[in-house]
């Protein structure tokens, strides 16, 4: 058996060939930053910011504590991804998953109470179209993200590539939903709280199987 | 568990050198790295298996798994994290696969013991020639644990004692047997 070993190795030495390094973890995240701004310059450019943007930067309000949510599970979510990628960074993973998860606490639970608090007892109307389209297109925004983060999970070696996939949506479908919650003027709390603080979960559940499909045809070809 | 990483890591910088000079293409300080991290990679693998026979076979995969992903190892970052995450995560699945087939599988002596007649007659080892064949292409030691456990009609603790090494170990032979005969067939079939 361990002379089997031996020539394992030998044989594993004979076939070396030069590699090219995976690039850092913070330029990898750096590009994902990048592909985002480029996304979001080009949404908000079409869509605009919203008009009360400014009134509602109250930092006890919900609009900023949902904010702060999705931009928590956005970090988290696209580090966890990049991480699980690379053997031995379980620290940044365990890091992440933890951030994330205050994220979504912070998002969809002190975000909305908080927005159910400010809506009042007759809360402004909302067609569930609305609810969709937001969501949508925090989904669409998070593509080019996600292509980014699902580039380094191919290039990479995850032990358990479901995990770095579900990772890389929820926080890519949080960096869409950054953007729709500052370009949407909706104040109707059951659309804060499902198209824009738990788009990220929503997203997730929608992209993680395609998405993980497309990483398998990529890495088995 | 990192207590218990770190005595395995004595030459963390030299192993580190010769991890970066290998994804250069370095071959001969490869073979190095990867001879020189054997003795403690089976020492970790050893005392988390329990089980000696498969001890080899996931120190290989680890080695496989050194080798698909040494481009994700970065230089200015060091050595032991990287490759004792790989050897966990080998020994981890090895430890489920095991729990899965003890899950599935109805222990060999029990089914021998349950089928033991009062007074166990010969069987007939005739064999139709094609099992036949495919039992004489497996190797010495998997064909000799099922020819006695499943032909001969030995217990297991009997067989592991005329072969001269543990159950677990000769029960090991004969499910890799089992499962080189059935895709050898299987294989003819189609």
């Amino acid at each position: 058996m361990s002379e089997g070993t031996i020539q394992l190795i030998q044989k594993l030495s004979r076939a070396l060939r030069p590699v090219q390094r995976i690039p850092r973890l913070r330029h990898a995240a750096g590009g994902v930053v990048l592909l985002w701004l480029a996304a979001g310059t080009l949404a908000l450019a079409l869509r605009g910011l919203r008009p009360d943007l400014f009134q509602q930067l109250d930092p006890a309000g919900a609009f900023v504590v949902i904010l702060a949510g999705l931009g928590l599970i956005a970090f988290a979510g696209v580090m966890a991804a990049l991480a699980t990628s690379v053997p031995g960074r379980g620290m940044a993973v365990q890091v992440s998953l933890c951030v994330g998860l205050a994220g979504v606490m912070l998002a969809g639970g002190v975000g909305g109470l908080l927005v159910l608090r400010e809506a009042g007892p007759v809360p402004v109307a909302c067609p569930f179209e609305t609810d969709l389209a937001c969501f949508t297109l925090a989904c669409l925004l998070s593509l080019p993200p996600a292509l980014g983060v699902l580039t380094f999970i191919s290039r990479g070696s995850p032990y358990r590539p479901l995990i770095a996939v579900l990772a890389a949506t929820t926080g890519s479908v949080a960096l869409g939903a950054l953007l729709v919650h500052v370009s949407c003027p909706e104040s109707n709390p059951r659309h804060v709280i499902l198209a824009h603080a738990l788009a990220p979960l929503g997203g997730a559940l929608l992209l993680t199987v395609p998405f993980r499909a497309a990483l398998r045809r990529v890495t088995e070809s | 568990m990192k207590k218990r990483e770190k005595k395995y890591d004595p030459k963390e910088a030299e192993w580190a050198s010769w991890m970066a000079a290998a994804q250069e293409g370095d071959s001969v300080l490869y073979e190095r790295l990867l001879q020189s991290v054997l003795p403690a990679l089976r020492g970790f693998v050893g005392a988390r298996l329990g089980d000696p026979s498969s001890v080899e076979d996931v120190v290989q995969t680890v080695l496989f798994s050194i080798h698909r992903a040494r481009h994700t190892y970065r230089p200015e970052r060091p050595f032991s994290p990287w490759f004792w995450a790989i050897a966990r995560n080998a020994v981890i699945d090895a430890q489920r696969a095991r729990n899965v087939r003890r899950r599935r599988e109805v222990p060999l002596d029990t089914i021998a013991e349950a089928a033991q007649p009062q007074a166990p007659a010969p069987k007939d080892l005739s064999l139709s020639p094609r099992i036949s064949h495919a039992l004489s292409r497996l190797p010495a030691s998997q064909r000799q644990a099922v020819e006695l456990i499943h032909l001969s009609g030995l217990s297991v603790a009997e067989a592991a004692a005329q072969v001269g090494v543990s159950p677990g170990a000769l029960k090991v032979r004969a499910h890799r047997g089992y499962r080189a005969l059935r895709q050898q067939l299987g294989d003819e079939h189609e």
